[in-house]
């Protein structure tokens, strides 16, 4: 199992460092300023920035671990996969785990990053973000591998852009919705997240949140198993 | 199942729109090649996809080296070469080992090596910029590093110029000189069947048409020349394969049953299994 870990890894460590460099960007921006004594960015362009490319951090992780699938097909690793020495069980359970090392293995650089470009700047440090980008993944992938395993990497890219597109609009008509609904003002909203953000509500919601995603994964997981155990190559 | 077979297969059967694989009984016995010979889309692949549990089958049973293949642990006894090398083509020699070492119990790094050496293949150049013969060395390497007793080849040898095609063949006959080891190897070249299997199982249709020793395979086979007039007075029963031509015939016959006085030379593998091919139903 531990050779088709290394297999998956190895396979997406191209688009690696692409996650690297976009995580630097802040990074640098933050750091260098202070290094050469310049005035630094202010924390908030710097919290802004770092979430927007958490987000975009958060969909390139999804899709490299989507793209596992996608080697796999273009060299037929699949048929010489399955006559390795291990069960179709544990060839979907190291697809898994690849995922979530390097999902793991994001956060853990982006947790650094974090520390870098908000403590710099003066800002404290939260695990919002990451807990998020944590659940984003999770549940995409998910939600996805199943889909990859019974359709194939061309067709489940489809459904996976498909579905990305239909989310996106439907959260901006909700937002549109919501926006002409309210009666709140923008400083009443504020004051809302404010008090959101110093209580234990996203706290909570984190909590739950991780925990849910975990327990979809692993339900994720068992279904694959029961997909690739009837595959024929 | 006894044990001293390397592969038995037992009433396996599967079905697929337009085609059936059919095969009774199957053996191959350790310490042999066993060539398997026939047409595009006759069953080969199948077969050995089959073997190598790929494909649930609707009926049948298969043990490999005693065991049902099923079970995934007698995999580790098992090289496997296809077609083409299926690592991701920016992998290079060194990820290969370090995927195939994590995946085999037997892995042997110094051999994988030596087999690198002995190949000329690079360790750190990327598998794209291969040559079709460097990837069927990389994969003929990392099938045989694990010391597996029994290795299945499906069309390795296709497309190989028949130089590195005759330094693979080398290989083989090296590996069989342990008689625990043997091989199971499908190719359309028939010649190299012909230069390095002791059995050979012809497959059409789904279905074995024979499988028998090769040496024995050869003397049960005669190919007859004869004229049209000539033709006339053979016994239709016993021709195996006919092919006509505006001068006459060559016939496939049983040595035994080739009639005196008519010219006939020895029959090659290719012959016996193009002219069956041709005359399916005559029967043999």
């Amino acid at each position: 199992m531990k050779g088709l870990v290394i297999k998956d890894l190895l396979s997406v460590r191209t688009a690696l460092p692409l996650l690297g460099v976009m995580l630097c960007v802040p990074m640098l921006i933050a750091v260098i300023p202070a290094a050469v004594g310049a005035q630094t960015v202010s924390a908030g362009v710097l919290s802004v920035l770092y979430a927007v490319l958490a987000g975009m951090f958060c969909i390139l992780n999804v899709v490299t671990s989507l793209s596992f699938a996608s080697y796999d097909e273009q060299c037929g690793w699949d048929t010489f996969g399955a006559a390795l020495p291990v069960s179709r069980a544990k060839v979907v359970l190291a697809r898994y785990g690849a995922g979530a090392l390097l999902l793991l293995g994001s956060l853990a650089v982006l947790l650094l990053v974090q520390f870098f470009c908000l403590i710099g700047a003066g800002q404290p440090m939260d695990g919002y973000i990451p807990a998020a980008i944590f659940i984003v993944c999770l549940t995409v992938e998910g939600v996805m591998h199943p889909i990859l395993y019974r359709f194939g990497a061309q067709i489940g890219g489809y459904i996976f852009a498909g579905t990305a597109m239909l989310f996106g609009l439907g959260m901006t008509a909700l937002g549109r919705y919501m926006g002409e609904m309210s009666e709140m003002s923008e400083e009443e909203i504020d004051a809302l997240i404010e008090q959101a953000l110093s209580g234990h509500y996203f706290a909570i919601a984190a909590v739950i949140g991780v925990t849910v995603s975990v327990v979809l994964y692993g339900l994720s997981m068992l279904l694959s198993i029961r997909i690739y155990q009837k595959k024929e190559f | 199942m006894a044990n001293h077979n390397a592969i038995e297969i037992r009433n396996v059967s599967k079905h697929y729109e337009g085609f059936t694989l059919h095969i009774d009984t199957l053996d191959i016995p350790k310490g042999c090649i066993m060539g398997l010979v026939g047409s595009n889309g006759a069953g080969k692949s199948t077969m050995i996809k089959a073997i190598l549990d790929l494909i649930p089958l609707n009926s049948g049973e298969i043990a490999i080296h005693g065991e049902s293949h099923h079970n995934p642990t007698v995999r580790e006894d098992i090289g496997v070469v296809f077609d083409e090398l299926k690592f991701p083509q920016i992998f290079t020699a060194k990820d290969v080992r370090l995927v195939m070492k994590g995946a085999y119990k037997n892995w042997d790094d110094a051999l994988f090596e030596n087999y690198l050496t002995q190949f000329n293949l690079p360790v750190k150049k990327k598998i794209k910029d291969f040559s079709r013969g460097m990837k069927m060395k990389l994969s003929l390497a990392a099938a045989l590093a694990h010391h597996p007793k029994l290795l299945i080849l499906d069309e390795a040898t296709s497309g190989i110029d028949p130089v590195v095609r005759d330094e693979i063949l080398d290989i083989f006959l090296a590996f069989i000189q342990d008689e625990e080891h043997t091989i199971l190897a499908s190719s359309h070249i028939i010649s190299d069947i012909e230069k390095a299997a002791d059995y050979v199982t012809f497959i059409n249709n789904g279905k074995i048409v024979f499988c028998e020793e090769k040496d024995a395979l050869m003397e049960e086979y005669r190919l007859v020349k004869c004229g049209n007039e000539e033709l006339g007075s053979v016994d239709k029963s016993k021709i195996v394969g006919i092919r006509t031509n505006t001068f006459g015939a060559e016939l496939l016959m049983r040595t035994e049953d080739v009639p005196e006085g008519f010219v006939s030379a020895k029959a090659g593998i290719e012959d016996i299994m193009l002219m069956m091919i041709k005359n399916e139903g005559a029967g043999r």
